[in-house]
């Protein structure tokens, strides 16, 4: 608790609500802001506008995109033959840096989870059937990350491909035990993707 | 492993003080009430990371002070020192290090300090609620292998996921077939892997209790007997279970699973629970051919117990290459003087134990143990 300023105390329970960010924190970044130059703090009210206003998702993978369609849906040089499903979209980050992988990608953001509310409804599988078919694709491999969650929901993409003539494969098991994508190097995350099984 | 020393502050009754433990036996001497049980209770506490005996921390917080905090250093067979430290302040805030680093899971401190405990509680394992049997069973399990501690845990997160599912579907109707159909595939596949790992377990564990009973008690013949639930199947620990564990690895117990699940799909969706998996295993016993829980008297249910864990102790040892520490917390009280004098032989000799008596000419001591007196939770070293 900061006082003397009722501002800055709400400056503090806004900062708070962001994720990961604790009491400590938050009172940090407000007395930055409070310290900052002018011009400084001006950019950043700035930018957060401007990314609320022009950064949305794509709409056919649901990455972050700030056109109508991502960068990598519309790389032309990118092959429509492998789709890699993905919980989050800094997970495509961590696959692009493993150079690896040069298919294209569907965003969930999140995974199948009764005990928080998320049913199949919830996550972003658009038309997911329509698209391989229509893409031709020959291969979904299913990045979820190596929990109960991660698995129903690979076998939740399995079953709603089924009749389709797609393999769905999934990273190689011997992912850290509670390893989480977003914190694997290149390499384990290479060999997990070169090691993949049919789901 | 053992445990070298242990401080305490706020803890409960006990004075705020560091002590330093024997390698060998410690033997605690005092009336009831005067604190062994809380000065036992602090040792597993460092082990389990909770309390075995009350749910709540605070309660553990001496009555009228702000937090307790425990710490306790030790090292492994092999030499490898560890210090684990564990703080609580009401309502909520817990902490837990391990060699001074927190914690952010409470599994992170399985198998840290490798303890095994019996208490008056423990009496009860034998014909008590079969929960006490499936962590008697899974306790081994944690402690002997970080993949059945995971296996476990992520079981425990399926049934979870799963009852929500079945729970909250009555608000739209049933949940269908379809929405379960993913929980019921990790249902099973995290579940056989748990009856897999119990069977393995108990194959290990049973044979053992049975030689310590025969030790422990006068030559009467225990046998155990593994109930899988899921399978629908009474297996004889022993060649029986062998070859059931041989047919579960190549599939049986997979699709026995799966046809009991679809039997009770109905009943689930009514009843809106879990109804088939490990979570409903059980143990049962047998004395010369006649079942413990229905025919045993107190005294065989508690000898036989007493053989369970020491059998647990054996066991743990032998897969980590690390005797655990061992907790007895008024064990000798029913127990008569010949077996007394086998327990000691078979756990105590071998293990650094922690031991509450009433009176000190309960038990007989060797070169390096240590006695303290516990008088109203002040420790006295008497030797
Ligand atoms: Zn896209």
């Amino acid at each position: 608790m900061i006082f003397g300023s009722p501002l800055l105390t709400r400056l503090v329970s806004l900062f708070k609500q962001m994720p990961g960010v604790g009491e400590k924190s938050a009172q940090r970044m407000a007395l930055y802001v409070l310290r900052s130059e002018r011009s400084a703090i001006e950019e950043l009210a700035r930018t957060l506008n401007d990314v609320k206003e022009h950064v949305g998702l794509c709409e056919v993978c649901a990455n972050v995109s700030e056109a109508p369609q991502c960068v990598i849906c519309s790389d032309a040089r990118r092959s429509d033959e492998t789709v890699c499903v993905v919980e989050q979209p800094q997970d495509i980050y961590m696959l692009e840096r493993t150079g690896a992988f040069r298919g294209r990608y569907l965003v969930l953001h999140g995974v199948l989870s009764p005990m928080d509310g998320v049913g199949p409804e919830e996550l972003r599988f658009g038309n997911l059937r329509q698209r391989i078919e229509q893409g031709g694709t020959r291969e979904v491999i299913v990045a979820t990350n190596p929990t109960v969650e991660g698995e129903a929901t690979a076998l939740y993409v399995s079953q709603l491909l089924q009749g389709l003539s797609v393999r769905v494969t999934r990273l190689a098991r011997g992912l850290p035990v509670g390893g989480s994508i977003e914190f694997l190097d290149e390499a384990t995350l290479g060999r997990a993707l070169e090691g993949r099984q049919d789901v | 492993m053992r445990l070298a020393s242990l401080r305490t502050v706020q803890w409960r009754t006990i004075e705020d003080r560091e002590i330093e433990f024997s390698p060998g036996v410690n033997v605690l001497v005092g009336g009831n009430g005067q604190g062994k049980t809380n000065l036992l209770e602090a040792v597993q506490y460092l082990a389990l990371g909770r309390s075995h005996r009350s749910a709540r921390d605070d309660e553990i917080v001496r009555f009228g002070s702000g937090y307790f905090f425990v710490r306790g250093d030790g090292e492994g067979d092999a030499g490898q020192a560890f210090s684990i430290e564990a703080g609580f302040t009401p309502p909520r805030s817990k902490r837990l290090k391990v060699d001074g680093r927190p914690l952010t899971r409470l599994t992170d401190l399985t198998g840290v300090l490798a303890c095994v405990s019996f208490g008056p509680e423990d009496t009860e394992l034998a014909r008590g609620a079969p929960q006490l049997r499936r962590r008697y069973v899974d306790y081994t399990l944690a402690e002997t292998s970080r993949a059945s501690l995971k296996a476990l845990t992520e079981y425990r997160r399926v049934l979870q996921q799963r009852g929500s599912l079945l729970r909250e579907s009555d608000n739209s109707g049933s949940a269908t077939s379809a929405d379960l159909q993913v929980w019921d595939d990790e249902l099973v596949r995290l579940g056989c892997d748990v009856v897999v790992r119990r069977a393995e377990a108990l194959l290990d564990l049973g044979p053992r209790a049975r030689t310590l009973h025969q030790a422990l008690g006068v030559g009467a013949d225990l046998r155990l007997f593994y109930v899988v639930q899921a399978a629908g199947q009474r297996l004889e620990v022993g060649p029986a279970l062998q070859g059931f564990l041989a047919r579960a690895r190549e599939g049986a117990l997979e699709e026995a699973f799966r046809a009991r699940l679809r039997q009770r799909r109905v009943a689930e969706q009514v009843r809106r629970a879990n109804l088939v998996g490990p979570h409903r295993d059980d143990l049962e016993f047998e004395l010369d051919g006649r079942d413990l829980r229905r025919y045993g008297s107190q005294g065989q249910c508690r000898v036989a117990a007493v053989a369970l864990k020491m059998a647990q102790a054996e066991c743990i040892r032998e897969r980590r290459q690390d005797r655990p520490v061992v907790v007895l917390d008024d064990v000798f009280a029913e127990l008569d003087e010949r077996r007394a004098a086998g327990l000691w032989e078979i756990v105590c000799k071998h293990h650094q134990t922690f031991l509450a008596v009433p009176r000190r000419s309960d038990v007989e001591f060797g070169e390096g143990d240590a006695i303290f007196r516990v008088e109203s939770g002040v420790l006295t070293r008497e030797k």
